[in-house]
């Protein structure tokens, strides 16, 4: 499937839905009674999930509860066992091309940004538009505005291992954005940094879903980082479990619009 | 970046590896184009005995080791001259002696002197030998320059010793040239092969049909094979099969040497670098992208080994040609040809080597890929 443009759906809009009485966006990415098992293990185990167009919604759960397999289903690195997961309705399952929606319309943010070391800043972003109808310069132009979109302009010829933490993940968000995908899925993008630098990373997100609706699956253990995602919802032991009750006084919301998800919080 | 960059990016940053995988090929493409040069250059030395003097066809006997080996008898000469369409049959005795240490391999060529204009001989200095003159020679012009001889010398080399030069004659190829001529009867009697000669040199009359009067001289003479061609000399000289066939065993055995060291080395590359696949995989490079990465880098180390190979190759063939007991007979030619063969070789291993890598990088699941430590 082509990809499409954005849409420009403010994220309060997208994922407040029914509840204010305007026709919720349609899901874009929906994950349905989905079984995954290696071995004798399952990683998931009948999970279902739906996310919006423009929707920022982050998963969380303690370790081995599933939540990196979970976001490798979305990005087709996996596949189901049984269940479905579904891209603009279509199951993943039958789609005949899969490198092409994992370059077009979904970008993958790893936790441990996964950069190729012996090239530089642009080239790894360059890398991922390798392919395209994109010609060399226009590739080269792009790369260039994206790294300057996550304020790392100056280090375009910087190679990961001449760069913190932070700037790597940040190099690596400038690659997941390359072929302007519709959903960018991060897998635990702070987790292997310092307050600091995930703040500097969690900011390019908050960024990028403020000004340009982009929607986001992050998966995180980290409160403070979910807190930046429009709603929470909770992995354990590969269900969809009812998340625990917001710090704030505000009334949880998740009700109303949580058809797909058995349980949900709502932030932001 | 282009993804010729990229490949060439990621060759050099891996730059050992590199260069020990493009030294297994050049030394494979090494032995593959040796092999072949010294082959066909000693394939032509023994044919450039068969093919000196002025003939259509040479009739020797059938399946000798070595065609200096080759008796034919006078009377098969005869009836050989007697065959219908048969213009002349000259029997030319041949024999290699080692004439000194810059002339390991020194040709004696017995001819009679009345054949002399037949077998295609013009003297450029001094005359003819007599029939049955014991100490008379003649010289070919390039062996009279090497052995700075002149007619009227004397020989003083132990083999040849007392043998009065008294003609300069020159044939139409260079083995002929750096040869001796001597009467066929002294020939046959220093050699102690009365009666009998080496080959038979036959041209056949303008209207006949070569191939039908070879056809019948060798249907009238079950002992004897008529070549004309390079390809047929294994006919006569069985050493020309055998080396011919050693060539292509010791190819092969190169080859797949070649092959191997690769295959392993690309192997072991792919081994190391599946998790930077996977990240390319779930950054959307196809399984043809990525072949095509892996086949890129395999054909850049291979057409860099052919290149050293053949140099190489042109290095050790000029050092063969200096041992004593090449040193006359060796003469490797290098042409487009042989860069050919050596870049033919250099990408059949490349795509041998790398089509396994291939495979496993075609069918890398990058979840799987990605979950590697």
């Amino acid at each position: 499937m082509p990809s499409t443009p954005r849409t420009s759906v403010p994220a309060a809009l997208a994922s407040s839905g029914a509840a204010d009485g305007r026709v919720p966006a349609p899901p874009i990415l929906e994950v349905v009674d989905v079984h995954l098992s290696y071995g004798t293990v399952a990683a998931l185990d009948g999970t279902t999930l739906s996310v919006r167009e423009g929707e920022w919604v982050g998963v969380s759960g303690p370790s081995g509860s599933g939540k990196s397999t979970l976001l490798g289903l979305l990005a087709a690195l996996e596949h189901p066992d049984r269940g479905e997961v579904r891209f603009r309705g279509a199951d993943l399952a039958r789609k005949r091309r899969l490198d092409r929606y994992r370059r077009l319309d979904v970008g993958l943010v790893f936790q441990l940004h996964n950069l190729i070391p012996h090239l530089d800043a642009r080239a790894n972003v360059e890398i991922a538009m390798l392919g395209t109808h994109l010609s060399r310069t226009a590739r080269h132009r792009r790369a260039g505005e994206l790294l300057d979109a996550v304020d790392l302009a100056s280090l375009a010829g910087r190679r990961p291992a001449e760069m913190s933490g932070g700037e790597r993940q940040r190099v690596a968000i400038a690659r997941a954005l390359a072929n302007r995908p519709a959903v960018l899925l991060a897998d635990e993008p702070t987790g292997s940094l310092d307050p600091a630098s995930a703040a500097n990373v969690v900011d390019v997100f908050t960024r990028l879903h403020r000004s340009e609706g982009t929607t986001i699956v992050m998966v995180t253990h980290d409160a403070a980082v979910a807190t930046a995602a429009d709603r929470v919802v909770v992995l354990e032991a590969g269900r969809i479990h009812p998340a625990p009750p917001p710090p704030a006084a505000t009334a949880p919301a998740s009700a109303a619009d949580a058809a797909p998800a058995p349980a949900e919080r709502r932030t932001g | 970046m282009t993804f010729a960059g990229l490949i060439l990016r990621n060759l050099g940053t891996r730059r050992l590896r590199t260069a020990l995988t493009a030294v297994a090929v050049a030394i494979s493409v090494m032995a593959v184009v040796t092999l072949d040069v010294v082959t066909h250059s000693l394939q032509a030395s023994a044919a450039n005995v068969l093919l000196m003097g002025k003939a259509d066809f040479i009739v020797a006997q059938k399946s000798v080791a070595d065609v200096l080996t080759s008796v034919v008898t006078e009377d098969q000469v005869a009836r050989v001259e007697r065959t219908p369409g048969v213009r002349s049959a000259v029997g030319v005795l041949v024999g290699a002696i080692n004439l000194n240490a810059t002339n390991p391999f020194f040709l004696e060529i017995g001819v009679a002197p009345t054949d002399l204009r037949t077998f295609g001989v013009t003297i450029v200095a001094g005359h003819a030998y007599g029939a049955h003159a014991a100490h008379e020679i003649m010289l070919g012009w390039q062996a009279a320059q090497s052995l700075h001889l002149r007619v009227g010398d004397t020989m003083h080399e132990h083999t040849l010793e007392g043998f009065k030069v008294v003609g300069i004659y020159s044939l139409n190829q260079v083995f002929g040239n750096a040869a001796a001529m001597l009467p066929l009867t002294t020939l046959q009697a220093r050699t102690r092969k009365p009666g009998t000669v080496t080959l038979t040199a036959v041209r056949v009359d303008p209207r006949a049909n070569v191939d039908r009067v070879m056809a019948r001289i060798e249907h009238d003479n079950a002992s004897l094979a008529a070549v004309r061609l390079a390809s047929q000399f294994g006919r006569v000289d069985r050493n020309l099969a055998f080396l011919s066939a050693a060539e292509t065993g010791a190819q092969i055995i190169a080859l797949v040497i070649g092959v191997i060291i690769v295959m392993n080395t690309m192997l072991l590359s792919f081994v190391e670098r599946i998790r930077e696949f996977g990240v390319l995989r779930a950054i959307g490079w196809s399984r043809r992208r990525l072949v095509s990465l892996v086949m890129g880098e395999t054909l850049c180390l291979s057409v860099a080994g052919a290149a050293v190979g053949v140099a190489f190759s042109y290095a050790l063939t000029g050092a063969l040609e200096h041992l004593t007991t090449l040193r006359g007979i060796l003469s490797a030619q290098y042409d487009v040809g042989t860069v050919g063969l050596g870049l033919y070789t250099a990408v059949g291993i490349a795509l041998l080597a790398a089509l396994y890598p291939c495979i496993r990088a075609a069918s890398l699941r990058p979840g799987a890929a990605l979950r590697r430590e």
